[in-house]
């Protein structure tokens, strides 16, 4: 196969998967009437609270670092690290906080619901589940499509406030920068609050379909899980980056 | 002839025909025809593989068929959607190879919640129901335990309970004694005997346990490379002279086929 035929074969994938995503975002708007509220609370809870520590852990580091980072670039540039905290602040709220975040939560919530739900696709489960007048997207996708979406927006502050402070502390006792030179949120505007709760809400939303539809697609055993997984990873990585982009450029269109 | 019933005159309550099935390139059912009559325990073997479970899954709309027609009670249901099949998954009840039973849920609330889903039910009545329904299973004193404290065999017959409760016309068990000890396979055998007798339901169960064909089969179907092989009276399987058909049932059952007449 040539390469262009490989990138149209790809696009022509790409293609059908959007559409098939799409579909399955009716099927849930159209079963929130008959949402399991419980279910919804539960897988909220297992993508915001039970992330937690993960989500600490990982943007404490990346506050740190990229801070530290920035702090010798500036001192090295133009010797004047006065704009680092509210530089860095504007960069983690438009765009670095939501992603970071999302991308950990596609490995970690993500993978979990495609590992879940290609176990009860190939034990028969969900075909169960049809048998019993049950509908699976209503019953396994909307709880945990609803629930990312209201799980995502606080994990995401919780992940932006923990870089930031962080970054504070690695600029403080590496660099020597006061608390009032680094709290400062001049540079954040109102577009870029819009446009975090933007990309948070679709984040929240993108994450758990794909990994859905990666978990009730799973054939062929316990291969068939891990590759589901798999599948449920890279797709919402590259959905996470795709909105980035689409999100980000329309809120640089009304913003700017 | 056997003195269970031969309905080869009765019309059909489920017709295949011919129905084609395929997984990319590999063809599973090829042309397949098939007649299930109401009332009987029919059986349908074949090597694994050979496309059993697929064929009864294209029934319920569990999949599609690539070409050919099914019918239920004469009406045409291949080209049903998805909404079109709840009447039909109301009429045919599955019980799959794995219970399929939800882990969370006690197994009163297993039996109970599709019934409460399906018919509406306040839970209180659904699970009234369900504990007739496990009573007929002989499972009635396992309300409050969960699925996975049970044994495979007990587990088989709380699906069916499950199953049951559901009120269908049609049960369709897919290897329904897989994975059993003899005298839980037997104990199966002879459930689905019960039901099908009792609740005058129509039974098409997919197996390699030809001690179940031989034991409460009223008609046996066999495939064999995607087409069916053999249709007909257990007791003319099991004494056929068919080399395919001799190859399937002594390679797997040597000691209860009946020597060839």
């Amino acid at each position: 196969m040539t390469f262009v035929a490989k990138v149209g074969r790809a696009a022509i994938d790409g293609g059908g998967n959007a559409r098939e995503l799409g579909s399955l975002l009716l099927k849930v708007t159209q079963a929130l009437g008959r949402l399991e509220r419980p279910e919804m609370f539960r897988q909220a809870f297992a993508l915001a609270n039970s992330s937690i520590f993960f989500i600490v852990v990982i943007m404490g580091f990346t506050g740190a670092i990229l801070v530290v980072q920035a702090c010798m670039q500036g001192q090295r540039v133009i010797g004047d690290l006065g704009i680092i905290g509210p530089g860095f602040l504007q960069l983690m709220v438009r765009e670095f906080g939501p992603t970071i975040v999302a991308f950990m939560i596609a490995a970690r919530y993500g993978a979990g619901v495609a590992a879940e739900l290609g176990a009860m696709t190939i034990t028969e489960q969900v075909d169960a589940l049809r048998m019993a007048g049950a509908d699976p997207v209503g019953y396994l996708v909307a709880p945990r499509v609803t629930g990312g979406l209201m799980g995502m927006l606080p994990i995401v502050v919780l992940g932006t406030g923990v870089a930031f402070l962080t970054g504070y502390v690695a600029a403080h006792y590496g660099f020597g920068v006061g608390w009032d030179t680094y709290f400062r949120m001049n540079l954040v505007e109102y577009g870029d609050v819009v446009i975090a709760v933007a990309k948070s809400l679709a984040y929240g939303i993108a994450i758990p379909l794909v990994s859905c539809r990666a978990g009730l697609s799973a054939f062929g055993g316990a291969p068939g899980v891990g590759k589901a997984t798999t599948r449920a990873v890279i797709g919402s990585c590259i959905t996470v980056l795709l909105l980035d982009v689409v999100i980000g450029g329309i809120g640089y269109l009304v913003f700017w | 002839m056997d003195e269970r019933v031969d309905k080869r005159e009765t019309r059909a309550i489920v017709r295949y025909t011919d129905v084609c099935k395929s997984f990319g390139d590999l063809q599973v059912l090829d042309h397949i025809n098939l007649a299930v009559k109401p009332g009987t325990v029919h059986f349908l073997i074949g090597a694994s593989g050979v496309g059993k479970s697929v064929a009864i899954k294209i029934l319920v709309g569990l999949l599609g068929a690539d070409a050919g027609r099914v019918e239920l009670d004469g009406v045409d249901v291949t080209d049903f959607d998805e909404e079109s099949f709840y009447p039909i998954r109301r009429r045919c009840q599955m019980i799959f190879q794995h219970s399929t039973l939800f882990d969370a849920l006690t197994v009163l609330e297993n039996v109970a919640m599709p019934a409460q889903k399906r018919f509406r039910l306040l839970r209180r009545q659904a699970e009234n129901k369900a504990r007739q329904t496990l009573k007929l299973v002989h499972a009635e004193n396992l309300c409050d335990r969960l699925p996975s404290t049970l044994g495979q065999g007990v587990q088989k017959r709380v699906a069916i309970a499950r199953a049951l409760a559901l009120d269908p016309e049609i049960l369709l068990y897919d290897e329904p004694t897989t994975g059993l000890d003899p005298v839980a396979a037997r104990r199966t055998d002879r459930l689905i005997q019960e039901m099908a007798h009792e609740l005058n339901l129509t039974s098409l169960v997919v197996s390699h346990d030809l001690a179940s064909v031989q034991g409460i089969g009223d008609w046996v179907t066999f495939l064999h490379r995607g087409k069916v092989h053999f249709d007909g009276l257990p007791a003319e399987l099991f004494a056929s002279q068919d080399e395919t058909v001799r190859g399937f049932v002594h390679g797997a059952g040597r000691r209860w086929a009946p020597k060839p007449l």
